[in-house]
């Protein structure tokens, strides 16, 4: 008796388990089955239907889109469920590839990290947008402004779709060039001018470091890609797949960053720039007055708005070296993309072509003086019909040739990691970065050969 | 004897199943994986294509990868001075806090505690702060001192001495287990050794240290299996930076796992891990048969 009870009761435990794994596991495939198909079935209608969201916004931008999603269920019927993921929409941190490889992905994915995006675009991750760029009001991207075509396609298909995008701009102090004897209206156009300004500006006391005219790699100068870009390589080049870091260009970047390093001892630069507050900070070294010259994108203007109002200063578009990407920029774009296996790829559509009305966009302008996408959308924007000289600028930059998105390769993520590296390596052991740089683009030539 | 067997095999019987589900969870989340990834140890995979079998094409480009060795070299580091350093650290502090004679010893014994109980990410950003190059509060205490305090977390010289110091803050679960290693050490040793004329460094390396022997052994394994697992706070605090010394290797791992789609890769790397895990605490075994204490 004793035995059948044991025998029965362990039979009975494991199978509960089994059957309640599979049923749940079933449970949720069944349900999502069914809502699809019910609505599939419905005909064209996609109220009630639900959309899964992935963003990448936190704080205040959470906010802005938790609105923006409400808008658009309350517009369309169509429900969202949304999760966010900070930094990026779980591209960095392994979530979106780990839903992609279990079946369960969103529907929509949105990244603050194009090249991230680009990178899953390049593994066969993502499903085209091609059959909606219509319906969405876009035109296979021919309207988009030209920094953006490069980022849109990868094999002739169009996989990730921008929202709106940032330039950066030299932010520099008013009254610290005034002091320093220059010329506020005249700020630095060139690298060599760049260099001079920054040493006027730096006040050096006993050895210490009071206050610094310039350091490259402080704020968006800390980006793998940042110089690169603006120096004028080319980094990667789609047509012939191949890297191309060994220029003189790519070389002189770090050359010239390590002039700094060496300059003003790299130990005693790191210190002074390590104590730094973050861009949202009153801590900034720009609003501490700490560093006379920053690189950063146009959120800074917002930034020093809230945090260091009295801080008197002008913003110029970025200094270039002769050959360098003169009056363009870096773009730092939000893009949308959807994942392979998306249930809901029309609901994602839906979802885009809400985003990227003007009316909904605007908010995001306003506060943050991010740009839109197509040059026409700029006049309907606050800060062009108020005539604001910062968004001229930054209108200028967005509409040259010599702004994109930098280090769009299938190794995007790996190669931004190993410049951060080689950066490091060149200022902190003073090497030569040529034999760095050709190592670095050997080994991952290689990768991309592989395929 | 017939029927004591078939109790007995009855008995085996009914204690399998009764942790059949146990192992039907081992076998599905554990030892599927760990197989599973053997095979991709073998193979090109980045999880969304189909994965190519290339041999031992990863382990080959693994000895040539410079980053590889770095990581290792960097986890090493960790192994041999943070647990070397928090070790000595956790001991000396057991030992004081099991002095009755110190007044307001349990709340000493909380204090010591309470670190663990911070979380990981919010300790790493507490840490941020305290070793701030400008104000934190250790260049502080250094300058008190009229020492000049280093760059800490930006300098690629004291970033891992920094993480060792945040490790001896955080060893209060060992801390607890020595004391209560200490605490099964019968006094009459001690007493006896008084009377034979040992004084305090005597009793602590003829009798602590050996009568402890077990419990440092328990503990120094843990920490080194920890070391190899030290993850989040790199990722938080440095990122690996500067100039890779603070990439460990689970932080290295990671990123080619999860951020360069080299599952292929990452899975070598961790049988690598694996293995190099095993010979050492094998090799802390040897030694504490040789050197420890047993009954």
């Amino acid at each position: 008796m004793r035995k059948t009870v044991s025998v029965l009761t362990a039979v009975v435990l494991t199978t509960g388990l089994v059957a309640g794994c599979s049923s749940g596991g079933g449970g949720g495939s069944t349900g999502s089955g069914t809502d699809t198909g019910s609505t599939g079935g419905s005909g064209d209608s996609k109220a009630g239907r639900t959309l899964t969201y992935w963003s990448p916004f936190s704080g205040d931008s959470q906010k802005w889109d938790q609105g923006r999603i409400e808008a658009f269920t309350k517009k369309t019927g169509i429900k969202v469920d949304v999760q966010f993921i900070a930094p990026d929409g779980g591209l960095s941190n392994g979530k979106l590839l780990a839903a992609i490889s279990g079946g369960t992905v969103p529907d929509l994915v949105e990244t603050s990290s194009p090249s991230r995006g680009y990178n899953f675009a390049t593994e066969d991750s993502l499903m085209p947008w091609d059959p909606y760029l219509a319906d969405i009001g876009f035109d296979s991207g021919s309207q988009a402004l030209p920094g953006f075509k490069d980022l849109m396609k990868y094999d002739d298909k169009t996989y990730l779709l921008p929202q709106d995008s940032n330039v950066l701009l030299l932010y520099y102090n008013v009254d610290m060039f005034k002091e320093a004897g220059l010329d506020p209206d005249k700020p630095p156009k060139t690298i060599e001018e760049l260099d001079q300004y920054a040493e006027k500006l730096t006040k050096v006391d006993n050895g210490k470091i009071e206050r610094l005219g310039f350091v490259p790699w402080v704020d968006s100068g800390a980006d793998p890609f940042t110089w690169l870009w603006m120096f004028g390589s080319k980094i990667y080049d789609p047509a012939t797949k191949k890297l191309e870091l060994t220029d003189d260009k790519s070389v002189n970047v770090f050359k010239w960053m390590n002039s700094y390093a060496q300059k003003y001892d790299p130990a005693k630069l790191k210190s002074f720039t390590s104590g730094f507050g973050g861009m949202f900070s009153p801590d900034h070294p720009f609003m501490t007055g700490k560093i006379a010259m920053t690189v950063t994108g146009n959120w800074f203007t917002n930034a020093l708005k809230i945090y260091a109002p009295k801080v008197n200063y002008k913003v110029a578009k970025i200094p270039v070296p002769a050959g360098g990407r003169e009056g363009g920029s870096p773009l730092y774009s939000n893009v949308f993309m959807i994942p392979k296996g998306a249930k809901n790829p029309d609901l994602a559509a839906e979802f885009v072509k809400f985003a990227l009305t003007p009316e909904v966009n605007m908010d995001n302008f306003a506060q943050w003086r991010s740009i839109p996408i197509t040059d026409d959308k700029f006049d309907e924007v606050t800060w062009t019909k108020e005539g604001d000289p910062i968004y001229k600028i930054e209108r200028e930059e967005a509409k040259s040739e010599n702004s994109g998105h930098p280090g769009l390769s299938p190794v995007s993520s790996e190669l931004s990691d190993a410049i951060t590296q080689l950066m490091d390596n060149v200022i902190y052991n003073n090497k030569d970065p040529k034999p760095l740089l050709q190592a670095l683009q050997d080994k991952l030539q290689a990768e991309i050969d592989k395929g | 004897m017939n029927k004591k067997m078939n109790i007995a095999r009855r008995d085996f019987r009914n204690a399998m199943l009764f942790i059949s589900l146990w192992i039907i969870g081992v076998i599905a989340f554990k030892l599927y994986p760990i197989v599973i990834s053997f095979y991709y140890s073998l193979t090109d995979y980045s999880v969304v294509k189909k994965s190519e079998f290339i041999g031992f094409g990863n382990y080959n480009a693994l000895f040539h990868d410079p980053l590889f060795y770095k990581s290792l070299s960097n986890t090493f580091y960790m192994i041999c001075l943070g647990t070397v350093c928090s070790t000595a650290a956790a001991i000396a502090i057991a030992v004081l806090l099991n002095n009755k004679g110190i007044k307001g010893l349990s709340f000493l014994r909380v204090v010591f505690f309470i670190p663990t109980l911070v979380p990981v990410v919010i300790a790493s950003i507490l840490w941020i702060w305290l070793l701030q190059p400008d104000n934190g509060i250790i260049n502080e205490v250094l300058g008190f001192f009229g020492l000049t305090g280093p760059v800490w977390l930006a300098s690629p010289l004291w970033a891992k001495p920094a993480f060792i110091l945040m490790m001896v803050w955080s060893s209060g679960t060992a801390i607890i287990i020595y004391l209560a290693g200490l605490q099964e050490i019968p006094d009459s040793l001690y007493e006896s050794a008084s009377i034979d004329g040992a004084g305090f460094f005597r009793k602590v390396f003829s009798i602590t240290l050996p009568l402890l022997s077990p419990v440092i052994l328990f503990n120094v394994v843990t920490s080194v299996i920890g070391i190899f697992q030290w993850f989040a706070e790199p990722l938080i605090m440095t990122n690996g930076g500067p100039d890779n010394s603070t990439l460990f290797y689970s932080l290295n791992l990671y990123r080619s796992a999860f951020q360069y789609f080299k599952m292929g890769y990452a899975s070598a790397m961790a049988w690598i891990l694996l293995v190099i895990a095993m010979i050492i605490i094998l090799i802390l075994f040897r030694l504490n048969k040789r050197f420890g204490y047993s009954e």
